[in-house]
């Protein structure tokens, strides 16, 4: 592996404030500079593979697993691929085919032991989130950091636990952050002056992203900034280079996709680069009743065990619909009578945006209640647990079962607390951070939507480089500010845990206490 | 000129897509014609479906009645099946008479009506599947989520294994409690 630009980042991607010269002969910035000489690849293999035992052990222990809501919904869509040779929507929205057309590469011919084979190429797949986490503490810190940032991740379960659930994130972070690297690759190359080997990553950087656009569109409009990181980056290179380099990244993304969109304009006489699916998030982001699927699913089976309903527990000052807008059939429907399933997607946006629009205080409390729903310390295997999933009479639903739920809740709130002291008092300037922090905002961003535990997923990796940075090397700023900022910032992060606390409770309590 | 033979690399491969996407594409009005031609290969009649179906900015009693109606006719199992899926469904005829959650009365009919030799077909259970375990609602036949059971037992009709005894998934569909009107 070569170096990153030293001339360029061993100035600019220091803190702004850096530690005095007598502590930097014991800092972590000293190893920085030496451990770029290569990426500590025997730690990372190492690491990477034991995150894929972890997850291969978790994988046998859930074992048998039944499908659960969207995973029904890939295996229908897999079921029209192998039976009628198309790719269906399903009426409320269009998604990419990606997931479904592997999901029918296991399953075709008609087994359904194939869904287990998918969840064992998942194990496998993880390793590469597993390395790119890894490179990317170690691009921003060190090996230190690069190796903190792979013990948190082997052990973090919530991204353990999707390794065996067939919801499609896995395999799309397979795809996503090998496709981040390569592009911050290409920013150190480009900084080297290493114009060709830089094309050739951001161009890397571009089909890697095409195809995890084929598996989860999330990442469709942050493609724009992307580029636009780059063409910034390369301004001094003066503009026509700039654009030229800048123009990578979203020609490749494009073409990867341009199959599947020209298929679509086919098939519905509309453009559709990912799938179609805003008008349906809309529908359920910005209307009256406050929808979490972290919740909702928790709802039956609470009242099966009488339990008070979650609806009840909801801070309403941050849930309630708006005053003038309250009881039964509040809010906005769907556009059902629309029957093109684009045109829909575009009717319900506009109705969302109206309904915001006119209930603007509505909007800013709801979106406050977005953004806890986001950080709760919360997972799917916390869900599966307190829905019963899991089959009961094993190691996992007996034994296992607390450890590894108090686990997977105490390292999700463990990554936010780090990556938010790391992201004020320890990570560097420079193109790293810039990439990184852009992901996640923009991830922050797209959940004001809607959101939940399963949205904070493709960012976790980023979180947990950023904080890992902070537990290998500690505070590196020493500003007042900063500190002002990081402290304002855990309150805020204690604010939004304090406002979904008494669902995340109920949820925990009962993914805790276990299924009668 | 160098500099520059990657992105001329990607616009020809872009233009070359779409110019496939050009060269391959069907009209509308030849889908609608395929759509209705029962004597046109069933792969090409049910692309052509998909197509007339999911162009369509209106709902179209043409494709909600009477091509549900003529593919429900066919010989050809996969055909009738299409009947039962969301591209045909959204088009689903109601009367007027009926309430707005009314699953479409014709798929309705064919689904839970008498099986053959009151026994369980793979048609007939791969029919119930696909038609009540997608997503939108009543209004296009769909209610809950397909199980693993019902998974493993849809993914046998396409390998041509044996399904369980008709009883037992009777028994089975009672028990998800979920499907109104089981068939016999």
């Amino acid at each position: 592996m070569k170096l990153p630009a030293l001339s360029h980042s061993a100035a600019a991607e220091l803190p702004e404030v850096g530690p005095s010269a007598d502590q930097a002969a014991a800092s972590p910035r000293d190893s920085l500079s030496e451990s770029r000489a290569r990426a500590p690849w025997k730690w990372i293999l190492i690491l990477a593979a034991f995150g894929v035992a972890v997850r291969a052990i978790l994988l046998w222990l859930a074992l048998p697993i039944a499908i659960q809501s969207d995973e029904a919904n890939y295996l229908y869509l897999a079921v029209g691929l192998e039976h009628f040779g198309v790719y269906f929507d399903h009426q409320r929205y269009l998604w990419p085919p990606g997931y479904a057309w592997l999901m029918n590469l296991f399953t075709g011919g008609g087994d359904m032991g194939g869904l287990d084979r998918l969840r064992a190429f998942q194990v496998i797949c993880s390793s590469a989130i597993g390395i790119c986490t890894m490179l990317f503490a170690w691009r921003l810190y060190s090996t230190r950091a690069a190796i903190v940032a792979g013990g948190l991740w082997a052990v973090h379960v919530p991204l353990a636990a999707f390794t065996h659930l067939l919801w499609n994130e896995t395999i799309f972070l397979s795809l996503f952050l090998p496709a981040l690297w390569q592009l911050l690759m290409g920013l150190d190359r480009a900084d080297e002056g290493d114009s060709r080997s830089s094309d050739r990553r951001l161009l890397l950087a571009g089909l890697l992203m095409g195809a995890a656009l084929y598996v989860k569109e999330m990442p469709l409009l942050l493609v724009p900034f992307l580029s636009l990181i780059v063409l910034w980056r390369a301004r001094h290179s003066g503009l026509l280079e700039a654009m030229r380099r800048g123009a990578i990244l979203p020609l490749a993304t494009v073409v990867v996709l341009l199959p599947w969109t020209v298929r679509n304009y086919e098939v519905y006489g509309r453009v559709v680069w990912g799938g179609a699916t805003l008008g349906e998030n809309a529908y359920i982001g910005l209307n009256a009743r406050y929808m979490n699927f972290d919740f909702i699913p928790l709802t039956r089976e609470r009242a099966r065990l009488n339990l008070a309903p979650m609806a009840e527990m909801e801070r309403a000052s941050f849930t309630a619909p708006p005053i003038d807008d309250e009881g039964p059939g509040n809010g906005w429907a769907r556009a059902e009578e629309i029957v093109h399933p684009v045109d829909r997607q575009k009717a319900q946006l506009s109705r969302g945006l109206k309904y915001a629009a006119s209930h603007p205080g509505w909007f800013l409390r709801t979106r406050v209640k977005k953004w806890s729903d986001f950080v709760t310390p919360l997972s799917f295997f916390t869900r599966h647990h307190a829905l019963g999933h899991y089959s009961k009479g094993t190691t996992l639903t007996g034994v296992l079962r607390k450890p590894l739920v108090g686990l997977s809740m105490l390292s999700s709130a463990l990554i936010l607390l780090l990556f938010v002291l790391g992201s004020f008092l320890t990570v560097p300037k420079g193109g790293g951070r810039t990439v990184v922090m852009t992901v996640i905002g923009y991830a922050a961003a797209a959940s004001t939507l809607v959101a939940m535990s399963r949205f904070r997923l493709p960012v976790e990796p980023l979180l947990i480089a950023i904080g890992a940075g902070f537990l290998a090397h500690g505070p590196a700023a020493r500003s007042i500010p900063r500190w002002m900022a990081a402290g304002a910032c855990l309150v805020g992060l204690g604010v939004l845990w304090w406002i979904a606390w008494p669902e995340t409770m109920a949820a925990a309590s009962m993914a805790l206490g276990g299924q009668p | 000129m160098r500099a520059w033979s990657i992105h001329i690399a990607l616009l020809v491969a872009a233009i070359l897509f779409v110019a496939k996407g050009v060269a391959t594409h069907t009209s509308t009005e030849e889908a609608w014609e395929t759509a209705f031609d029962e004597s046109a290969a069933p792969d090409d009649r049910i692309w052509a479906i998909h197509l007339a179906s999911n162009r369509a900015t209106e709902r179209s009693d043409r494709i909600g009645r009477d091509l549900a109606l003529s593919l429900l006719g066919s010989r050809d199992l996969r055909l009738r099946e299409v009947a039962l899926l969301i591209d045909v469904c959204r088009h689903a005829f109601n009367p007027l008479e009926a309430p707005t959650n009314t699953s479409p009365p014709i798929q309705d009919r064919y689904v839970y009506g008498p099986l053959p030799r009151g026994e369980w077909t793979p048609h007939r259970l791969r029919s119930l599947i696909l038609y009540r375990r997608k997503v939108g609602g009543l209004p296009v036949g769909g209610i809950n989520r397909m199980t693993s059971t019902e998974g493993d037992w849809i993914l046998r009709t396409l390998r041509g294994d044996d399904l369980p005894p008709s009883d037992e998934i009777d028994r089975y569909l009672r028990t998800y409690g979920h499907v109104a009107n089981t068939p016999r």
